[in-house]
């Protein structure tokens, strides 16, 4: 299984402790523009910017591999367009983002791709597909995960309640 | 208790606010200490707002035409492409 992670995934990743297992069920790949959003980020005096330095160092280390898109030029804020092309690019099918907004306005070019978009949670659940975590984890991460990015009361909220609390799953 | 921000603004806007801080007789730092607050006020408002109505609509107890009513095409039409998405991505993994 292959994916590319935009910063948002791969932040999401970090925040929930799963990015160290994340290589074991997926191969996970990214661009030069998310390598430097999230040195960026690592920039800032606050909590995300250790989140961001931990998944600099998975970079470093080959356990996220970083492919450089050649010969497109991006505007600065356009980081997951060059995910997305470099989906396209080396044929890998699925587009990990926890970015609404980005995935609201590349989602159609997306879907005539035939590539996927999913958000982090989809990793949650290939953890548990896999044995490697039980529901309860998953959504107590999630939970987390919900709390630390302030998206309590949400969608996200309601999902996990259904597909990891009530049964669904 | 109160901490002291500094930002740049461009001549065109500042000309505006002293354009109203001079009919409302009130200091440059009044006007825009109050259209700060007035605008996260009301940014914090909506996003509660959204917020809700994205839960209700999660949970199936909003149509798609009533978000609209509430968000507006646009927005709504973002809300239930994110809803979409999540699905997808409890229901299917990353296959």
């Amino acid at each position: 299984m292959k994916a590319v992670a935009d910063a948002s995934a791969l932040l999401s990743l970090e925040y929930m402790g799963v990015l160290d297992d994340t290589p074991g069920i997926a191969d996970i790949y990214t661009t030069g523009s998310v390598d430097e959003e999230l040195n960026e980020i690592a920039g800032f005096r606050d909590e995300k910017s250790g989140f961001a330095k931990k998944i600099l160092t998975h970079i470093s280390d080959g356990k996220i591999k970083r492919i450089e898109i050649k010969g497109e030029a991006y505007p600065k804020n356009a980081n997951m367009s060059q995910c997305l092309v470099l989906c396209i690019s080396a044929k890998i099918p699925v587009l990990l983002t926890d970015d609404a907004d980005a995935a609201y306005l590349l989602g159609r070019i997306a879907a005539q791709k035939g590539i996927k978009l999913r958000m982090c949670a989809s990793v949650l659940v290939e953890l548990i597909r896999a044995g490697k975590m039980s529901p309860q984890d998953a959504k107590v991460k999630l939970e987390e995960l919900i709390k630390k990015r302030s998206w309590e009361g949400g969608i996200l909220e309601v999902l996990v309640r259904r597909y990891l609390e009530d049964g669904e799953w | 208790m109160s901490e002291m921000l500094t930002f740049r603004e461009d001549d065109e806007t500042i000309k505006k606010i002293d354009e109203l801080a001079r009919q409302k007789m009130r200091s440059r730092s009044e006007i825009v200490r109050l259209a700060v607050r007035d605008y996260v006020n009301r940014k914090l408002e909506l996003i509660e707002i959204q917020k809700l109505a994205a839960k209700r609509y999660a949970e199936g107890k909003l149509s798609l035409d009533e978000l609209v009513d509430i968000l507006g095409f646009n927005e709504a039409k973002k809300v239930a492409h994110y809803k979409d998405l999540a699905e997808s991505s409890f229901a299917q993994g990353m296959s």
